[in-house]
């Protein structure tokens, strides 16, 4: 498959799991567009590999993390908003019962997690990738990912049922 | 599956969906590309150019290069990927190139054969060696230090095998990424056969640099009864030597004792020789004489350029 068939293919794909790691849409455009024209420059081993998507996602994840990691970077995508915040601004949705609010509210809660954290949650619910080529992605151990996935889950479930003190002191 | 489970995973198919513009994708990729692609190769020759510059010294001219390191003329056909057929059975041509790996070694030889064709090379103080072949057992057969550090083997396209060795995985996979199997190139050498022994063929042919510099090259003739004789130059630093023990169309060279050998003398920086004894049997001098009086010799091994265009004149 050539360079240009497979971005037309599968870099769509890349573009979603972008917007998740980074939470931002621009921003992954951006990365994406920038992970694709390192892949051009080396796609002829890239092509070659077993799992060229797997060796994507951990370019993209690498990425992401260097970005994160420039100092001209460090504002995070909801710069004044923390956890608990956004909890406190769910306000009534659960007695709402409105999904859409619910989703916002989650979604605030998962930009504020950990950039490793929010990776691996992004790699197993929206990826469908079990931890072994989670790991294989972030570099990691298969244990590591099962661990920021544990913490990941722990964080969510005590910011909805409002245990702030516990989430303020996970951020 | 958890209520949180399932909230989470909506939750990120929400966020992840909408439409991807597929066209600005694949454009802007290619456009980020080939930006880096340019940067990467000038940054690649920058360096070559200049470890080279200031590895070689004032005694040694350098060889002509492609913007950094000595490349091989371009053969003007399809690499093994578009024609694996054509592989080993040429030894005038190999059918991949590997520019990163010719930048980057200390010392590279170039070998096309019956079945293989092999870049061997030391970089970073490990030897890599890429083979290719048409048949797995030729490319194996290929290899001279089996077993030794990393093994990589592919079948990039049917009828085409490839095999990378590398002192340890990351120099053997950097040593894959720098195979381009769309190119072909000439192997050329420093002389050209004028004249060889009837119904003789070229069945191998390799061409050796060190710090760019041309170091040795030879070609294997092959008779139809099976007779062999290495016709091969040797890069001298020395002065040139007149003296010898023997003529050659005129020319001073010298036989070696056993009348194994006969090498032209007078050359600049090359010692020129026929081997016809060891390895190389069913020949006489008179044919080695015959050959060499024929040969078409640079006189400036350090330009690549003034080298003949094949190592035949067919």
């Amino acid at each position: 498959m050539t360079f240009e068939e497979y971005v037309g293919v599968r870099g769509p794909a890349l573009v979603r799991l972008a917007r998740l790691l980074t939470g931002d849409r621009d921003r992954a455009d951006d990365l994406v567009q920038e992970v694709l024209g390192q892949a051009f420059v080396r796609w002829r081993s890239i092509s070659r590999m077993e799992r060229p998507e797997v060796y994507l996602r951990r370019m993209l994840v690498n990425a992401n993390a260097s970005w994160w990691r420039r100092s001209a970077n460090h504002e995070r995508p909801t710069p004044h908003e923390t956890i608990a915040d956004a909890v406190d601004r769910r306000g009534a949705v659960h007695d709402v019962g409105t999904a859409v609010a619910e989703w916002d509210t989650l979604w605030r809660l998962l930009r504020e997690l950990p950039r490793q954290q929010r990776a691996v949650l992004a790699l197993r619910y929206y990826e469908d990738l079990d931890d072994a080529t989670i790991a294989t992605i972030l570099g990691c151990s298969a244990s590591t990912v099962r661990t920021h996935a544990l913490r990941a889950t722990q964080t969510l479930r005590a910011a909805l049922v409002g245990d702030t003190a516990e989430v303020r002191a996970d951020v | 599956m958890s209520e949180l489970d399932e909230l989470i995973r909506t939750t990120l198919d929400r966020q992840a969906a909408g439409e991807v513009d597929r066209v600005s994708l694949v454009s802007g990729a290619l456009a980020r590309g080939r930006v880096k692609r340019r940067r990467h190769r000038a940054l690649v020759w920058g360096a070559a150019a200049l470890a080279l510059v200031v590895g070689a010294g004032a005694t040694v001219a350098l060889l002509e290069r492609g913007g950094g390191a000595v490349v091989l003329p371009a053969a003007g056909a399809p690499g093994a990927a578009a024609d694996p057929a054509s592989v080993g059975t040429d030894p005038r041509v190999v059918h991949f190139a590997a520019p990163a790996i010719e930048a980057a070694a200390r010392f590279h030889t170039w070998t096309s054969t019956e079945g293989y064709e092999q870049l061997e090379a030391e970089v970073d103080g490990g030897l890599v060696s890429v083979t290719i072949g048409r048949e797995r057992a030729a490319v194996e057969g290929a290899q001279r230090a089996d077993g030794v550090g990393v093994v990589l083997r592919s079948q990039p396209v049917p009828g085409l095998w490839l095999r990378v060795q590398g002192a340890d995985d990351a120099r053997a996979t950097r040593a894959l990424a720098a195979v381009d199997l769309d190119r072909a190139q000439r192997v050329v050498l420093p002389f050209q056969l004028g004249s060889r022994p009837a119904g003789s063929t070229p069945v191998t042919a390799y061409v050796g640099f060190v710090d760019g510099t041309y170091a040795q090259g030879g070609v294997i003739l092959r008779g139809t009864d099976g007779a062999r004789m290495e016709v091969q130059a040797q890069y001298s630093r020395g002065r040139t030597d007149d003296s010898g023990n023997h003529t050659v169309g005129g020319r001073p060279a010298f036989l070696y004792p056993g009348h194994d050998e006969v090498a032209l003398r007078g050359v600049p920086h090359l010692e020129v020789s026929v081997r016809i004894g060891k390895a190389y049997q069913g020949y006489e001098v008179a044919d080695a004489d015959a050959v060499l009086a024929a040969l078409t010799v640079t006189d400036r091994v350090e330009r690549i350029s003034t080298w003949p265009a094949s190592i035949t004149n067919d």
